[in-house]
């Protein structure tokens, strides 16, 4: 994609990707209609940068981050992760070079960390399974990790539960880095924060984007998220991207009506809250 | 309409009570839309709930509740279920957890008018003109489907319709569009102002957004670990803040222009009421902390004309958070 450029050679390049569902309906799910999850989506995104998907539920939004990491394969196109082809990936040794390459942080910590583990048992085995480190090399990365998500030492012995939302998702965002990839999706990774954590979470994964070189793939409802954490940003509805631009362009100058529809549904003094369903 | 004076809702913790809602005062008059704005752990929705008395096994609550005139704590069983059947209304951030599956719209909206011994005909055609005032364009089809059927901006349509069928006397309104997409919450946003204007409802709007309570509410209250810290016409509270909190709420969500730079985060995690330190709940995250902020309980105190704030430097922080 055009708009979409490189500043550095692309990380992530995303080919004419399609997602089709079949969704079954009726008694015994008889009958059936495909969905066109993801239809044509081509980008890339360039090493340590940074690019939003942004819609609606429905958009495809997720339905592409999944298949980035590998957990939903394609129904045509192709995705390649640092030189890795993701489309088609098999095999143990296989999935972890993914991981090793790309990992997701979700939006709710609560259901993506097991509530059994913690913090320190949790990073450790991700260390295990994902890298050659010794015990001790994993004792200093862990130590290491929590110091770069702003934990206190002393949540390495905290189960989740323990934790605060926003110490929660700085717990997912360590086990996310803790096989130094290089790009990572944020996956609605910050909505359901309240406001003034969600602040604090918004300023660590800048200042992780640099630390780490990591490149974004910021998936969001919110405009504001993505002007926030991405340079660029394609506006997704119904699984065709439907605009594309750095993302001050599009809030400043959307070409597309529904771009205008959703920068038009943030809250701002004098919004047009008249009925427009039956005047 | 409503008048709330000194509640106060406790929980047991650790063997003691502890307060979640502190001694929080409010009105809502008839025809007024008013936002209790909060972060998780602020006592928005257990205020909203102890409206109704509705709370959890072994929660006490204290003060005074009026709606309309009824002394809402000293309602006998028959008179709670009224209160809550006929003369208050709530719906809720998820509707789908509040409807049964297995019924079809029309009897979530006409069961409490069948309740009232309006025939099968009429609380019928009584819901189909409800959904139509909602913005349902097929509203006899929607009428006869089933919640699953619907999408979630629909049915929390269905969920006001349903709740304006018995004619409250007050709305309450727990973060109705929370779950929904972003154009959908303009769509619903739309709905509530609408009954508010021709209806004259009174609407208490629950929301974590101070954003959107600005924008929509003629009034709000912001709390914060179960006490209101500042309060105000919406518009007046968006243009200057009186509390270091709301401020920092205000400063804390990123801009849509300008340049880009860090944000200026709250740091900290917002508590409950339950876990408050003595003094100013929000002192230990506070930029503009003095020692005496934690000594004492701090009171709502005037800061403006129909201006309220609870912190103890409203006249120094006034200039400079302008």
């Amino acid at each position: 994609m055009s708009s979409i450029e490189s500043r550095s050679a692309p990380i992530v390049v995303v080919k004419d990707l399609n997602k089709r569902f079949e969704e079954r309906r009726g008694m015994f799910g008889r009958t059936s209609t495909v969905v066109e999850a993801v239809s044509g989506l081509s980008f890339s995104i360039a090493a340590g940068g940074s690019v939003a998907l942004v819609g609606e539920s429905g958009s495809g939004k997720t339905t592409t981050a999944r298949i980035l990491v590998g957990l939903e394969p394609p129904t045509s196109g192709s995705v390649s992760v640092d030189g890795l082809q993701v489309t088609g990936i098999q095999g143990v040794r296989m999935r972890r070079k993914l991981a090793g390459r790309i990992q997701m942080v979700f939006q709710d910590p609560y259901v993506s960390l097991d509530p059994r583990q913690s913090v320190r048992r949790m990073l450790d085995e991700v260390l295990r399974v994902g890298t050659d480190l010794g015990p001790e090399d994993r004792k200093t990365r862990i130590g290491d990790l929590i110091e770069s998500v702003g934990l206190p030492a002393r949540s390495l012995t905290a189960l989740p539960r323990e934790l605060s939302g926003g110490q929660r998702q700085r717990a997912a965002i360590a086990r996310a880095l803790a096989v130094r990839p290089r790009v990572l999706v944020l996956d609605e990774a910050v909505s359901a924060l309240d406001t003034s954590v969600q602040a604090q979470i918004l300023n660590l994964l800048d200042e992780l984007r640099d630390e780490f070189s990591l490149a974004y793939l910021v998936i969001t409802h919110d405009l504001a998220v993505a002007r926030q954490i991405a340079d660029e940003a394609l506006v997704m509805r119904r699984g065709e991207v439907i605009e594309t631009g750095p993302v001050d362009d599009l809030l400043h100058s959307p070409k597309e009506p529904y771009t205008q529809a959703l920068i038009d549904s943030i809250p701002h003094v004098g919004m047009d809250l008249s009925r427009s369903d039956h005047p | 309409m409503l008048q709330v004076r000194d509640m106060t809702v406790k929980l047991p913790r650790d063997g003691n009570m502890a307060a979640v809602v502190n001694e929080v005062s409010f009105e809502v008059g008839r025809g007024e839309f008013v936002g209790l704005v909060g972060e998780s752990g602020s006592g928005k929705s257990m205020t909203a709930r102890s409206l109704i008395r509705l709370l959890p096994r072994g929660a006490e609550q204290r003060g005074s509740l009026e709606l309309d005139g009824t002394d809402v704590l000293a309602l006998s069983r028959t008179g709670l279920r009224d209160l809550r059947a006929t003369r208050t209304a709530m719906i809720f951030q998820d509707p789908r957890a509040h409807v049964d599956p297995l019924w079809r719209v029309h009897d979530h909206i006409s069961e409490p008018l069948r309740q009232q011994g309006i025939s099968r005909r009429e609380a019928r055609q009584r819901a189909i003109q409800l959904l139509t005032d909602v913005g349902i364009a097929d509203p006899e089809r929607c009428a006869d489907s089933y919640p699953d059927q619907l999408s979630g901006g629909m049915l929390q349509r269905v969920m006001i319709a349903g709740a304006l069928a018995v004619e409250p006397e007050l709305l309450i309104a727990d973060e109705p569009t929370t779950a929904l997409d972003v154009t959908t919450q303009v769509e619903i946003m739309s709905i509530l102002m609408e009954l508010k204007r021709d209806r004259d409802l009174a609407t208490l709007f629950i929301t974590h957004d101070l954003e959107l309570a600005s924008v929509v509410c003629d009034r709000i209250l912001v709390m914060y670990a179960g006490k209101i810290v500042e309060s105000g016409a919406a518009a007046d509270v968006f243009a200057r803040q009186f509390h270091p909190y709301t401020h920092g709420l205000l400063r804390a969500r990123p801009p849509l222009s300008g340049p880009r730079s860090k944000l200026e985060a709250i740091p900290g995690t917002p508590v409950s009421g339950l876990d408050a330190p003595p003094g100013c709940p929000f002192a230990p995250r506070c930029s503009w902390v003095k020692p005496e902020c934690e000594r004492a309980s701090i009171e709502l105190r005037p800061a403006a004309p129909g201006r309220e704030s609870a912190c103890v430097r409203i006249e120094e922080i006034a200039d400079e958070l302008d």
